[in-house]
């Protein structure tokens, strides 16, 4: 069987040969880049999700004030309901899959993937906020409702002249009464809740465990990250010297003749280096 | 955490603290006098207790809840300007899906209730039911707002 590798531009008319080395090398390459900029993309997610669950808290506290009519309410409603899964969701995409993307980029390091889990341990039992989060995924994902009550309260204060000013102020509740038992809800997690749970303040704590997190697993891949990118930039280089700059999206090959010349795997390298879009914290 | 949202000047003019819960198959809104209006325990308090009728209900219904707590102001409102004569305040009104209830503070229990007994009872309830507590109203609102 005799295989065939290169790097293509992607109507194929360019190409750089490569060993079956220096394929390898670049398809470790790929898989640590991918890795790390899926905790990366997915940690962004969480944060976005979360500024747009505040937002929707923020218009939805406005229109009550405001006195918005029904339409405005019952929009505004499923709207913030809609952010809030969709943080859940993102959260869950997040946690799963992080041990798996640090030992994509770290197969052989023990110490490094023990490190992940004892830091997800730690968030995990010491946070209820944490544990709560996690086991709203099912209950969401099963129900599709987050936000049980909605709670507008207002003070006023009255001032020496007589004159009045009111603060107002929203909470999103979660009520136990209402989540079911522990064939619904995490029975561990379930047992510990004692009252209604205050949504956005749960939120925002589990919001820092993700950070944190985030926050170890690309330390731990940074290096290899590291690595990874300037094998690819150094290959890509090779393909400008030869061809010019204006291929915007090339490919590595593995071509086979036992499947008549058709192509084995293929995947994409460029969108992997230069990527003006992310920190220049990790990757 | 509590979403705050910025300090407004009062456009109400009422001086009394607003919770409103909008539960998925509740709505009950809720206000109480601020603290230094509050009468002290020497009045007594009586509850007028309005039921919603049937219609009402309905239209509150369709109106998906959201016109009780101006419901409840109104309510306050009207009431409390036919007690200023008797010296009674309104220190606590609620409003349900089922009834709306005013809690009045008196220095003359037995004219107040008299009084009340004596005005024409708004279309939109049902008899009203009077009671006269032994609570103060610091014990009243610490046990209804714990």
């Amino acid at each position: 069987m005799q295989s065939e590798y290169f790097i293509t531009s992607r109507n194929n008319q360019h190409i750089v040969a490569l060993t079956e080395v220096q394929f390898k090398e670049l398809k470790r390459a790929k898989k640590r880049l991918s890795s790390s900029f899926a905790v990366a993309h997915k940690y962004r997610l969480v944060k976005a999700n979360f500024e747009m669950t505040v937002d929707a808290m923020a218009r939805l506290g406005q229109l009550y004030v405001e006195q918005a009519g029904i339409e405005a309410m019952e929009t505004a409603k499923p709207h913030l309901n809609a952010c809030v899964n969709n943080f859940i969701l993102s959260s869950r995409m997040f946690t799963s899959q992080l041990k798996r993307h640090v030992q994509a980029c770290l197969p052989q390091n023990r110490r490094s993937q023990q490190q992940l889990t004892e830091a997800i341990d730690r968030e995990y039992h010491g946070s209820f906020a944490y544990r709560f989060v996690d086991s709203l995924y099912d209950y969401v994902s099963l129900y599709g409702i987050s936000i049980h009550t909605l709670i507008m309260e207002s003070v006023v204060s009255e001032k020496a002249d007589g004159t009045l000013s009111r603060q107002y102020g929203l909470k999103a509740m979660v009520e136990k009464d209402f989540i079911g038992g522990p064939a619904e809800f995490r029975a561990l997690v379930f047992d510990e809740i004692k009252a209604p749970v205050n949504l956005m303040e749960v939120f925002g704590q589990f919001n820092e465990s993700v950070e944190r997190l985030h926050h170890v697993a690309l330390e731990l891949v940074k290096d290899v990250a590291d690595e990874a990118n300037a094998t690819v930039l150094e290959f890509l280089n090779v393909f400008i010297a030869e061809h010019g700059t204006e291929h915007d999206n090339l490919f590595v090959v593995h071509k086979t003749s036992a499947r008549h010349e058709k192509v084995y795997d293929k995947f994409p390298l460029s969108m992997y280096v230069n990527n003006h879009n992310m920190d220049s914290d990790y990757v | 955490m509590k979403l705050a949202m910025p300090t407004v000047t009062d456009t109400t003019g009422m001086p009394y603290h607003f919770r409103d819960a909008i539960g998925i198959n509740y709505r009950n809104f809720a206000m109480w006098l601020i603290e230094t209006r509050q009468p002290d325990e020497s009045q007594t308090l009586l509850t007028i207790n309005f039921p919603w009728t049937a219609e009402s209900q309905q239209q509150n219904r369709k109106a998906h809840h959201y016109t009780l707590p101006q419901s409840c102001k109104a309510l306050a409102l009207h009431y409390q300007q036919e007690l200023t004569a008797n010296s009674g305040v309104i220190v606590y009104a609620e409003v349900s899906k089922l009834f709306c209830m005013l809690v009045i503070a008196s220095t003359q229990p037995e004219e107040a209730k008299a009084q009340l007994q004596s005005l024409p009872c708004p279309d939109e309830f049902g008899l009203p039911e009077i009671t006269v507590l032994t609570t103060s109203t610091q014990a009243f609102l610490q046990q209804k707002l714990s």
